[in-house]
């Protein structure tokens, strides 16, 4: 984990140990915020909502198609089926969008 | 042996829960698995401010600034996870002004702070549910065995202040046996123990949940017997177990008290700083701009503007024992003012077990077996006594 780019947003203090991320990770692009925990992110072609792993800090995705990552999580009686884990901070046509 | 603190008297010291990170390393049931069922919920009412910084932002210098102007300051480091930020937590605890420092930690990354560190606390809350089982079903497989290992670890390093278990409670707790087990096990025994329910925080919870006929059938019942069993232990050990809930009531009503203001301090002897410095009743009123009281940078602590609860806690029978139980929830009424009445009947239960045993403490501390400065605690040190 200690290299994992992913821990880049973590912030600036040297960290002992990290929120650890397990699982299958996808790319996609910020379209909105609905709630206080989900948010509208484009992933591929579909719209899909996901849930904002930590609501209280992301002042990155007030800007629409900013670079988010996602981790999926396919269980039985989730409302969605990723978490917001890691915004990108950088704006991107490229990545998921067609 | 714990020393008990009188000097903490109401008004004289103020508390701040320094919130270091929004950033956790678990995903328990009541939080995580809440804030996912939550998803359709908002604050209308209310203007959040959901762009805080992941990590605290300001310096340590302006922090000791801040409580260098109250002679009495103690700091309780705070999360999320505030054990995920090592470095600011030995800057913080070698360059800020504080009488006391406190942590309220889950407990995984405990062994990561040097012992030079871990030995100044006064008190460490560890998140802990209960027994093995318990604990994982929460807070994930492998939780438990990961706390109690670090646990033995800094006892092991010399650590000699309180560790206190604080639990989070709902329908799959049996708070007798739960409570029980924690003060006294083979694995470790905690010094002194608190809980919170997970009542009245999340909007959408309550239907899908089974709360009354748990709390009715075996939470209220369960009260009743560990109050006895406690106050049994009392005649047996000539011992006061340190359970916080219990103390705070019988310290209350032995002392002649009129009335109490919120018991765990939220709001007008207990703050919390945010990570971009804001200061806020709570550590859960997190963003609520309407209720930030101050930046650090530039409020005096002692002179913080104070909150109460309003209605419908003021307008109850018991709001002089109760204090009214939380500000977060009084003021944001995620649960019915009928689904809340339950929580109310907790409060009320829990204040009538108390009462009921008062006669066999009385005649207790009447016959020497037991002192009333037994029941002392610091109060406001982050322990809830109305759960």
């Amino acid at each position: 984990m200690r290299n994992n780019p992913l821990n880049r947003s973590l912030g600036s203090c040297k960290m002992v140990s990290f929120v650890k991320i397990e699982g299958k990770t996808v790319k996609g692009v910020f379209k909105q915020r609905l709630t206080r925990f989900s948010a509208l992110v484009k992933v591929g072609i579909k719209l899909c909502r996901v849930f904002l792993l930590n609501p209280r800090s992301v002042r990155e995705i007030l800007t629409q198609r900013v670079g988010v990552v996602l981790i999926e999580i396919l269980t039985e009686k989730r409302k969605t089926a990723y978490d917001l884990i890691v915004i990108t901070a950088f704006t991107s046509s490229r990545m998921c969008e067609k | 042996m714990i020393k008990c603190e009188n000097c903490f008297e109401r008004g004289k010291v103020t508390f701040f829960h320094i919130i270091l990170t929004t950033e956790c390393n678990l995903k328990c049931r009541y939080c995580y698995g809440e804030a996912l069922e939550d998803l359709n919920a908002d604050f209308p009412s209310f203007e959040i401010d959901y762009t805080l910084p992941k990590r605290m932002s300001y310096d340590i210098d302006s922090l000791d600034r801040f409580c260098g102007q109250d002679p009495d300051c103690i700091i309780i480091l705070y999360g999320s996870e505030p054990l995920l930020c090592v470095d600011e937590i030995k800057q913080i605890m070698d360059g800020a002004k504080a009488k006391r420092f406190i942590i309220q930690t889950n407990g995984l990354l405990l062994g990561s702070l040097e012992p030079e560190y871990v030995n100044r606390f006064h008190t460490i809350l560890v998140s802990i549910d209960g027994d093995e089982a318990l604990t994982d079903f929460y807070r994930g497989k492998g939780a438990f065995r990961k706390v109690i290992d670090n646990l033995k670890l800094i006892k092991g390093n010399g650590f000699e202040g309180e560790l206190t278990a604080r639990m989070t409670v709902m329908e799959q707790t049996d708070i007798y046996k739960q409570v029980r087990w924690l003060l006294n096990n083979d694995e470790f025994s905690f010094s002194s123990v608190h809980w919170q329910l997970n009542a009245g925080f999340w909007k959408k919870d309550f239907a899908r949940r089974d709360f009354k006929r748990w709390s009715e059938e075996n939470y209220n019942p369960g009260i009743r017997k560990l109050v006895k069993f406690w106050v049994d232990y009392m005649e047996k050990n000539e011992a006061v177990l340190r359970v916080y809930p219990f103390l705070g009531i019988v310290q209350s009503l032995k002392s002649g008290e009129k009335t109490s203001p919120l018991r765990c301090g939220a709001g007008w002897i207990n703050y919390a700083i945010q990570t971009d410095g804001h200061i806020v009743p709570c550590p859960s009123m997190w963003g609520i701009k309407d209720y930030y009281v101050g930046h650090m940078s530039n409020a005096d602590p002692l002179k913080l503007k104070k909150f109460f609860v309003s209605e419908p806690c003021t307008r109850c029978d018991i709001f002089n024992v109760c204090g009214g139980r939380c500000l977060y929830a009084n003021i944001t009424k995620r649960w019915s003012i009928e689904a809340y009445s339950l929580v109310c009947n907790t409060a009320q239960n829990l204040i009538n077990a108390v009462v009921k045993q008062l006669p066999r403490i009385r005649k207790l501390i009447k016959d020497g077996k037991i002192r009333i400065e037994n029941f002392e605690f610091m109060k406001y040190n982050g322990c809830e006594i109305i759960p």
